[in-house]
């Protein structure tokens, strides 16, 4: 039996989540890769490509059986559709967080940087607020989760 | 003025005996909501709050308190 089966179903949607948040920033990572791609000479390009293909794979190979098993999970057990826990808010609220950063860069980008459009292609400007968008949710998310909590002190004097 | 939700969560676990983990996995969230309910840190859903009311045998108001900064509590 793995540790994984030990865990509720609540702890599980918890971990599930934040394998996707992880995941979304290993996608993140894949599009500064690949907006980088546009900038750098071409033989250096080859460098960003390998970092694009395996953050992309990664995100593939660690997040796609995670969904099916979680998938698997929700047609099982209703549990796992309870969205008020402490964990499913603040993924949303890290989702509120990346549109407030990507609305204020595009505006920063569309008042301030007029010349980057001219010296850049649309496609650069696309990928690098997608790296961004996705980067500052899975940031935001880590950065509103991993705060410490309480020790549970009666943890211990039960199982004395 | 800014009000803050208090709770008596703790107590009430002391009294029956129960660990966060133990609390979580009856009421059907992760440990670390109950823990951050309990800290102040998140403010639970109505359904949270009925459930734990409803373990502990008390109303939702036994266990959660508005307080002001003055330090009055109102339930």
């Amino acid at each position: 039996m793995t540790k994984d089966n030990t865990l509720s179903m609540a702890e599980q949607a918890d971990k599930y989540l934040k394998k996707v948040a992880l995941g979304t920033f290993c996608i993140a990572i894949a599009f500064i890769f690949r907006a980088g791609k546009m900038l750098v000479e071409p033989d250096l390009a080859f460098y960003f490509q390998a970092g694009q293909m395996f953050f992309g794979f990664s995100v593939l190979l660690f997040l796609m059986p995670a969904t099916l098993r979680f998938i698997k999970l929700r047609a099982e057990n209703q549990a796992c559709k309870e969205e008020d826990g402490y964990i499913s808010q603040m993924f949303q609220k890290a989702g509120f967080h990346a549109f407030q950063f990507t609305f204020l860069f595009l505006t920063a980008i569309d008042v301030f940087a007029v010349d980057f459009f001219e010296a850049h292609s649309v496609e650069l400007l696309l990928r690098i607020a997608v790296a961004g968008l996705l980067g500052s949710f899975s940031i935001s998310f880590y950065r509103l989760v991993h705060i410490n909590d309480d020790d549970d002190d009666l943890e211990e004097s039960i199982q004395a | 003025m800014r009000e803050t939700l208090e709770n008596r969560i703790r107590v009430y676990r002391a009294e029956h005996k129960l660990s966060q983990g133990e609390l979580a996995d009856i009421i059907g969230v992760s440990r670390k909501t109950i823990s951050t309910i309990e800290v102040g840190r998140f403010v639970p859903s109505t359904v949270i709050a009925l459930k734990l009311a409803r373990h502990f045998g008390v109303s939702v108001e036994d266990i959660f308190s508005l307080s002001s900064p003055s330090g009055a509590t109102d339930t």
